[in-house]
């Protein structure tokens, strides 16, 4: 089963929001579509949601636009918190999912179990406002879900989450993945998306960018990384002076270099031998995708009306 | 066209959040006190009026005619008028410059000197504080103006008995070319139907006013705080307005209910209250429902009912249109204008109930809200009015809502962007139906 977006665009006045964006989701696959703000990830995640309708375009499940689905199949995760401020968590939560055309009981016995994985059985009775951001964040996640729905679209879940959290999170969109239901959610921390997802969709200025598996869109630049480290100095001025190494940021930790392939990484390798130098960290790795992202707009003109003329490449993982 | 058991949902959440309120309840009980209230004074106020009765007013009379117009003057004023003040004459021994001083310590509320002039006809000199004809003032002159007639008669020979027979009422009898009004209670029943008539039109205006605020306060809560997203994605526009107008509409008749009711009941029972507490006034309001019929009951709530869905629907389609709370009194501002002309033409309606600006006013939706169970009360309206206005009342409370769907599904999901009328009528814009 598949969601397929085809060139969709959407305007609002004068603002070209969305041109010509399409890409594929799988069911049963944890896909993230990543941009800055303002790139066009919540108005897309709208319209798969048929909240609001393309200007042009199709949007299916399966073949079956999704303005003809019925709404109990898309569970909805907005980027800010939607909750009844002074509506106690389990009320809340019951009389959504019943809206959604859940049972109650099958609503209530989801949710024993949700509380006690997400760790916030203990809040239970108590109303939305006298909980904090992230177990709001939580609620808001169960509210996407205890209705069972098939596609979950989540618009930015991790935000204003502590590290605990992000990690509970994390997990509950594993397990919703192995239940077989399509997970679609957007983020800006791409990280994070590089950590979670198997498939990407990068947006810019209402384009997609990169798309596909994550591996592919992070070989995509033709590059690889190499994460270099030598004990006691961590400027390593002489990697400047070898050929075709180009670093990419010197951190405290390691420095990341960039290079055309393998061979000239290990010639990193043999120069540091050749020095002396006592190396602590020697990694080859593809770009991540924060890395890929930023080569990738970087590369893109300036202005919005020039992007207009290049074809758009579709579902293969190629970068413009 | 509804899921009814979606609209249910919404409903019975928008009733429950908000019975549970303190504020809800504190205003409820407030309302019950006020009507409870204004139900007693008139009653309260006879009691305090009640006891003032008992000092009669008092004339100090300075009698010198000579021929015993004080004995003659007491026994005219003695005579006890339902709803009016006793007098008590009191004889004054003095000079009528005493007399005078004596009113102006306030002695008495008034004085008398009668005295007789060169041709021997009688002479009265009437002293008081404010110098005005008051009642006193004038159940004392035509008390003086008897006494003078037959003292005057008493001198062509006219003796007192047959004096008595002269001035004794002629047989008057009047008759109402009305027909009803010939039946005893209906003046009584007359009133209760325009006091019943009165209060619809005041409880329907402040009905509409303050509920309908209710909901278009609601509606921009929902969008501000962003429910408002989960809710669309699971819920038709339609659905969810329904349903929080049935809510927001239950919480309306959870407080208006008990305090009609009991109210009511506080009302009807003044006369006996009254009786009971041996109270006696003119101003005591007591209302008899039996003047409210089955038939004029039923137009009253029928009219409520739909006249509320329709305003209802017309504030949650303003609320939409804005975002922020602040905005929903100048939002509003319209409605409460369009409210207002509702109840002046009620009032209107109360004094010329078929008249044809009350007969336009009450066939028109907006105004019929407010308009048309004055005239079933006070007037006559035909039955095809009552038709003709009864079908443009729910037409346009249902086109109001399926409309109002519409501006809240594009209002509410378009944060800083006023709707234009094409998105309105667009129907490609966004989901609205299903």
């Amino acid at each position: 089963m598949t969601l397929t977006i085809s060139n969709i665009s959407k305007s609002f006045g004068n603002f070209h929001a969305i041109r010509d964006v399409s890409f594929e989701v799988t069911d049963g696959r944890i896909f993230g579509f990543l941009g800055t703000n303002g790139a066009g990830k919540t108005t897309t995640m709208r319209m798969i949601l048929d909240i609001i309708r393309q200007d042009s375009g199709t949007i299916t499940w399966n073949g079956t636009p999704v303005s003809e689905l019925p709404r109990r199949r898309f569970g909805y995760l907005p980027e800010e918190r939607g909750l009844y401020p002074k509506m106690q968590v389990e009320d809340q939560l019951v009389f959504l999912a019943q809206l959604s055309g859940a049972q109650k009981s099958t609503v209530l016995q989801e949710l024993d179990e949700w509380l006690n994985r997400l760790d916030i059985t203990e809040n239970r009775h108590r109303t939305i406002e006298q909980l904090s951001k992230g177990n709001q964040q939580k609620i808001q996640f169960l509210a996407a879900i205890l209705h069972d729905p098939d596609i979950l679209v989540l618009d930015e879940p991790f935000s204003g989450l502590d590290p605990v959290n992000t990690e509970q999170m994390k997990q509950a969109f594993l397990a919703m993945r192995d239940r077989g239901k399509t997970v679609i959610f957007s983020t800006h921390q791409l990280d994070q998306a590089q950590e979670l997802c198997e498939d990407v969709a990068i947006i810019h200025r209402g384009q997609v960018v990169a798309n596909g598996d994550v591996d592919d869109v992070r070989r995509s630049t033709g590059k690889q990384h190499v994460r270099f480290t030598v004990a006691g100095d961590n400027r390593v001025t002489w990697l400047d002076d070898l050929p075709q190494v180009q670093v990419v940021r010197r951190r405290e930790d390691y420095i990341e270099l960039a290079v055309p392939d393998d061979e000239i990484a290990r010639s990193i390798l043999t120069a540091a031998v050749e020095r002396g130098a006592p190396v602590e960290r020697f990694e080859i790795s593809a770009p991540s995708l924060n890395d890929v992202f930023l080569s990738v707009v970087r590369k893109l003109p300036e202005h919005d009306d020039r992007i207009d003329t290049p074809a758009q490449p579709q579902r293969t993982p190629v970068v413009v | 066209m509804f899921d009814f058991s979606r609209v249910w949902l919404v409903a019975k959440r928008e009733w429950f959040t908000r019975i549970r309120q303190r504020s809800f309840q504190i205003t409820t009980i407030i309302q019950l006190i006020i009507f409870v209230a204004a139900a007693s004074i008139p009653t309260i106020v006879a009691a305090f009026q009640g006891d003032d009765s008992e000092d009669a007013n008092t004339v100090q009379v300075l009698d010198e005619s000579g021929t015993g117009a004080f004995d003659a003057l007491q026994s005219i004023l003695s005579v006890h008028i339902e709803g009016v003040t006793d007098v008590q004459a009191m004889p004054f021994d003095g000079t009528a410059a005493d007399l005078q001083a004596a009113i102006q310590d306030g002695d008495a509320d008034a004085g008398l000197a009668i005295s007789r002039d060169d041709t021997g006809a009688l002479a009265f000199a009437y002293y008081s504080q404010s110098g005005e004809s008051d009642i006193l003032a004038q159940r004392v002159f035509s008390a003086a103006q008897s006494l003078n007639m037959e003292d005057r008669l008493a001198d062509l020979g006219v003796d007192s008995s047959q004096f008595q027979q002269v001035i004794a009422p002629p047989a008057f009898q009047i008759t109402s070319t009305e027909p009803e009004s010939t039946d005893d209670t209906s003046d009584a029943e007359q009133g209760a139907r325009y006091a019943i008539a009165y209060t619809f039109a005041i409880l329907a205006y402040m009905a509409v006013m303050l509920y309908g605020t209710w909901v278009a306060q609601g509606v921009v809560e929902e969008k501000s705080s962003r429910i408002m997203e989960i809710m669309i994605n699971a819920a038709t526009p339609r659905d969810l307005l329904f349903g929080k107008i049935l809510g927001i509409g239950m919480s309306a008749m959870t407080q208006l209910v008990p305090t009609l009711l009991i109210g009511g009941i506080v009302l009807s029972l003044q006369q006996r209250i009254a009786d009971a507490l041996d109270i006696s006034g003119a101003s005591i309001l007591s209302i008899d429902f039996g003047a409210l019929s089955l038939e004029s009951g039923g137009w009253f709530i029928i009219y409520f009912v739909f006249g509320f869905l329709l305003y209802a629907a017309l504030y949650a389609g303003v609320g939409s249109l804005v975002s922020r709370q602040e905005e929903v009194n100048q939002s509003i501002a319209p409605m409460t204008t369009l409210v207002m002309v509702g109840f002046f033409g009620a009032i209107y309606t109360l004094a010329a109930p078929d008249s044809l600006i009350a007969r336009i006013l009450s066939i028109v939706p907006f105004t019929s809200t407010t308009t048309m169970v004055p005239r079933v009360l006070l007037g006559d309206p035909q039955p095809w009015e009552l038709a003709l206005s009864l079908a443009l009342l729910v037409a346009t409370a249902f086109l109001a809502i399926m409309f109002a769907g519409r501006i809240y599904r594009i209002g509410v999901l378009m944060y800083g962007q006023k709707p234009s009328f094409r998105a309105i009528f667009n129907p490609n814009v966004a989901r609205v139906s299903r």
